[in-house]
């Protein structure tokens, strides 16, 4: 430790800079959750409730039970809300869906990348790191014409294809890395011991590079539950995202409900970073980390 | 394949039970590693390449989607874009919503790096929290700030309302404010990532570095310039320019907080192009500005990606 005069104002220092990062990282969450349990009349009452003064759980259950519902406040006088639990099952199984598809493609791919040399080896892969600059906006038109074509507006199948851009050149690069820190000595005494090239890969390394692989699957998922633009263009309100845009888009907005329906949506995300982190952090720096 | 392409380190080992046609397929090392990159190639070719190619091939062309027709029209989409006012004001405005993204997350992201780097109670609390920013969509970030900004109802204005500081609620998404607050929201999430990636960076730091400047007895100024700079540098370049990215690509924040406005103060490339696919239906504008807004992210992504590559290679 080290000890010497100065070391009891750094000390405040550091007490005071850990304070302003937690208010940092919670306080802009502090007044959505809040407006979650508030009524609207009380939304608007000045100045702000801090603390809802009659909190209410009814918005949630009007998002999760939908249906017509009349409340003070509006200028309608009642506003029908669509059950969003069809909704969060849909994004559930997009995002499922995308992780499988990219483990299938990306793990090989990064054992390969990790292990082999082959014609266009350095080539191919420069490439797919370049390929993660190129702007989903200047993709979302031909995904929307070939779509249109294939049948496979609002699929399941098609928003996966879609979303399977910006997770597999990704993944490739992230299960290099994690390839890169098993030795080498295991798959070569399993090939003495008569296994296959590819039984290697699936009995020797696939196994040890289960943090890779719950990484990367976590890291799709949390993709797939907030990516906005496909889900916008190709779908017709599949997952939560577009459907969560179209509450605030619809003339009368249901502001409550809204921020409800946005607190629900946060909470997956969160637990699964909080579960994983360990293993998410190092795959998050996409391999600009290798001490 | 013929077994004088099968590396001799390999070759001695090879199949006691007798080379099926996969296995023999797979003999040459090479091959096996081709044959095991080929379905994402297959998946990344026709998914990301030919969607891309595609939209340079619209760029020069008319499409109509109603009748399904597309003609060529050579260089016309982009002397529309060059000539329309939207255009240059639309860049310059996502270079600067960009500086603004940089100039907030990575300072921010870095000043917490640093204090999470130091010891004190509630530390791996404080560092778990961290990764909550980078974890919720978007879209929930632009709800999340568009109501503490609101002119209605927002949290900022009630609290400068108590404290005195306004006699009434104030419009925050003016032509002046909404371009660094829809930024504002950027850096949050942003801050987020690059104090995640900083703060690994500084844990690989070895501490007897600390130990040996503090016997030189060395202050907390020259500790920082001379060992905690150079060592995480590379880091947190690697994230500043990732957010740069973000800034010239953001789209989400801006369709849920301004869609633009008001006016055009916020009309980012990426919003000014989604507008003109689907609410215009100039295609071909659309994907000419598409063209521009890839050659300006890779401008930035290729010396990304070169720093990136030449790190990969350093270390294998």
């Amino acid at each position: 430790m080290r000890a010497n005069a100065g070391s009891r104002n750094s000390q405040v220092l550091t007490y005071i800079g850990a304070v302003l990062v937690l208010l940092w990282l919670l306080l802009p969450f502090y007044w959505l959750i809040a407006t979650s349990f508030m009524r609207l009349p009380d939304l608007a009452s000045i100045p702000p409730q801090y603390v809802p003064r009659s909190p209410t759980v009814s918005n949630y259950y009007q998002v999760i039970v939908g249906g017509t519902f009349y409340e003070k406040g509006l200028s309608q006088g009642s506003i029908e809300i669509r059950s969003i639990l069809p909704t969060i099952a849909n994004s559930i199984m997009v995002g499922l869906g995308l992780a499988a598809y990219t483990l299938f493609l990306a793990c090989p791919a990064g054992y390969a990348y990790s292990r082999y040399r082959f014609h266009g080896s350095n080539a191919t892969f420069f490439m797919l790191l370049t390929l993660r600059a190129v702007p989903l906006m200047a993709m979302v038109i031909p995904f929307f014409m070939i779509f249109r074509i294939l049948n496979l507006i609002d699929t399941h199948v098609g928003l996966i294809l879609a979303q399977s851009v910006l997770t597999i050149p990704f993944a490739v690069w992230i299960f290099r890395d994690y390839v890169d820190a098993i030795p080498k000595d295991m798959e070569e005494a399993a090939l003495i011991d008569g296994a296959s090239r590819l039984g290697a890969f699936y009995r020797v390394v696939l196994p040890l590079s289960r943090p890779g692989i719950t990484a990367i699957a976590v890291f799709c998922f949390i993709t797939s539950w907030g990516e906005f633009l496909f889900a916008l263009i190709l779908t017709n309100g599949l997952t939560l995202p577009p459907v969560l845009a179209g509450f605030q888009a619809s003339n009368q907005v249901a502001w409550t409900q809204l921020a409800a329906a946005s607190c629900l949506a946060m909470i997956p995300p969160v637990v699964l970073t909080l579960l994983f982190q360990k293993y998410l952090v190092r795959g998050l720096s996409g391999g600009a980390l290798k001490a | 394949m013929r077994r004088t392409l099968v590396s001799r380190e390999f070759q001695v080992y090879r199949y006691p039970q007798g080379p099926s046609v996969l296995s023999r397929l797979a003999g040459s090392p090479s091959i096996f590693g081709l044959m095991l990159c080929l379905p994402s190639f297959i998946s990344v070719v026709v998914l990301n390449i030919f969607p891309f190619l595609w939209v340079i091939y619209i760029a020069f062309t008319d499409v109509n989607l109603y009748k399904g027709t597309i003609t060529f029209t050579g260089l016309e989409n982009f002397v529309a874009v060059e000539r329309s006012e939207d255009f240059f004001n639309s860049a310059w405005l996502t270079v600067e919503y960009s500086v603004f993204v940089v100039l907030g997350a990575s300072t921010i992201g870095l000043l917490i790096a640093l204090v999470l780097n130091k010891e004190f109670k509630g530390r791996s609390l404080l560092r778990s929290l961290l990764v909550i920013p980078w974890a919720i969509p978007w879209i929930v970030n632009g709800f999340l700030w568009s109501w503490i900004l609101d002119a209605n109802f927002g949290l900022l204005n009630g609290m400068l309302f108590q404290v005195g500081l306004i006699k009434s609620y104030i419009v925050f998404f003016s032509p002046e404010l909404a371009l660094p607050l829809t930024a504002l929201a950027a850096v949050w999430i942003q801050s987020s990532f690059t104090g995640l990636i900083c703060l690994s960076g500084l844990q690989a730091i070895p501490e007897d570095m600390y130990e040996s400047a503090d016997i030189d007895g060395a202050d907390v100024l020259q500790k920082f310039r001379h060992i905690t700079a150079p060592w995480i540098r590379p880091t947190w370049g690697m994230a500043t320019l990732m957010n740069a990215i973000v800034g010239l690509t953001m789209f989400d924040l801006i369709f849920v907080m301004t869609k633009g406005g008001p006016g055009t103060s916020t009309l980012l490339l990426p919003f000014l192009i989604f507008r003109q696919f689907f609410i215009a239906l100039k295609i071909g504008e659309g994907a000419a500005l598409s063209i521009i807004l890839t050659l300006l992210v890779l401008s930035v992504g290729l010396f990304y990606m070169i720093l990136l590559y030449r790190r990969a290679r350093f270390y294998r």
